[in-house]
C-alpha cells in the first residue's frame, strides 16, 4: 500500500468515525417525551430539563405530603438488570440525601422487588422500601422506643423501546393510619397515578 | 416512529459505507465483516422498536466483530497489532457483559 492509499484511507476513517460521533451525540441531545400519569387528581406538576446530553426531562408531581417524581432519559436499550442494580444502592443514598436537607435519621430497607412490573405496556423493574423512624412511645416513665414505618417510597424503571426512552418514577406515600380517610385517599392517587403512567 | 431512532440507526451508515469502499478497493475480505456488522447495527435498532430484548442484538453484534478479527488474521495482518485489537476486543467483551448485568 503506498503512502498516498494510507493517507486517503485514515482521512476516510477519520470522516466516518466522526461522522459516526457526530450522529450519537445528536441522538443522546434528541428531546424525549416525558413519561406522564393519566390523572394528576390535586397534585402540582414542577416541569424541568435535567440535563442536555443525554437528554433528562423531569418532573415532579406533589401535594405537600406525598410526592411522585417521573424522569425520562434518552438511552439505548437497557436490561432491567441495570435499574436492578442502581436500586440497590438507593436505600443508603436516600438516608443520606434525608439527613443532609432534612436534619433526620431514617431508616430505609428494601422490602420487595418486582423484575416483571408491568407498567404502560412494558415490563420494568420496582423496588418498594419502607421508611422507618424511631419513636418513643408511650408516657414517661413507660416509654418505649420502636420503629415505625412512616411512608412507602417506591422505585420503578422502564425501557420504553418504542422512543428509546429509559422511565424512572420514584414515589413517596405516607402509611396508611387506621381511620384516618384523607391518608388513605391519599395513598391511594399516588397508587393511581403510579399505575397509569404511559411513555408513549 | 421518532426522529432519534433514525439518527440512531444512522450512526452505523458511515462505517457500513466505510467497510463498501475498502471492499470494492482492496477486496479485503475483513471489510465484509465491517458490513455485516453495520447492516446488523441497523436491524438492531428495528428489532429492539419491535420489542426484542437488547441482549439478543449485543452478542451477534460482537459475534461479528470476532469475525472480522479472525478474517484479518488468516489475511495475515501483523501479529502484534492482531494482539492488540484481541486484547480490545476482550476488553470490550468483559466490559459490555458486565454493564448488561452488574452494571
Amino acid at each position: 500500500m503506498t503512502a498516498a492509499n494510507v493517507t486517503k484511507r485514515l482521512g476516510l476513517m477519520t470522516i466516518a468515525y466522526l461522522t459516526v460521533i457526530g450522529l450519537y451525540i445528536s441522538f443522546f441531545a434528541y428531546p424525549v417525551s416525558l413519561a406522564t400519569p393519566a390523572d394528576m387528581f390535586s397534585f402540582e406538576i414542577q416541569e424541568s430539563t435535567y440535563s442536555r446530553i443525554p437528554h433528562i426531562q423531569e418532573a415532579v408531581y406533589t401535594d405537600g405530603t406525598a410526592f411522585m417524581a417521573v424522569a425520562t432519559i434518552r438511552t439505548i436499550s437497557t436490561p432491567n438488570s441495570a435499574y436492578s442494580a442502581a436500586f440497590q444502592r438507593l436505600d443508603k443514598y436516600a438516608e443520606d440525601f434525608v439527613r443532609e436537607n432534612y436534619y433526620i435519621d431514617v431508616d430505609i430497607v428494601v422490602e420487595s422487588e418486582d423484575e416483571s412490573f408491568e407498567i404502560g405496556g412494558h415490563t420494568g423493574m420496582k423496588f418498594v422500601y419502607g421508611i422507618y423512624k424511631e419513636l418513643a412511645v408511650g408516657i414517661p416513665p413507660f416509654v418505649t422506643y420502636e420503629d415505625v414505618r412512616l411512608a412507602e417510597l417506591g422505585a420503578i424503571a422502564w425501557f420504553c423501546n418504542i422512543d428509546f426512552e429509559s422511565n424512572l418514577v420514584f414515589y413517596v406515600s405516607p402509611d396508611f393510619v387506621e381511620g384516618d380517610e384523607s391518608v388513605t385517599e391519599l395513598a391511594s392517587n399516588i397508587s393511581d397515578m403510579v399505575g397509569s403512567i404511559e411513555c408513549h | 416512529m421518532n426522529a432519534a431512532l433514525v439518527l440512531l440507526a444512522l450512526t452505523s451508515v458511515p462505517l457500513g459505507i466505510l467497510s463498501i469502499t475498502l471492499y470494492r478497493r482492496n477486496r479485503d475480505p475483513s471489510s465484509l465483516a465491517g458490513i455485516a456488522g453495520a447492516a446488523w447495527a441497523i436491524s438492531g435498532v428495528a428489532l429492539i422498536y419491535m420489542g426484542i430484548p437488547g441482549t439478543v442484538f449485543f452478542p451477534g453484534m460482537l459475534a461479528i466483530v470476532l469475525a472480522g478479527v479472525l478474517m484479518r488474521a488468516r489475511s495475515g495482518e501483523r501479529s502484534t497489532i492482531l494482539l492488540v485489537k484481541l486484547g480490545t476486543l476482550c476488553f470490550v467483551l468483559v466490559a459490555v457483559s458486565i454493564g448488561l448485568v452488574f452494571l
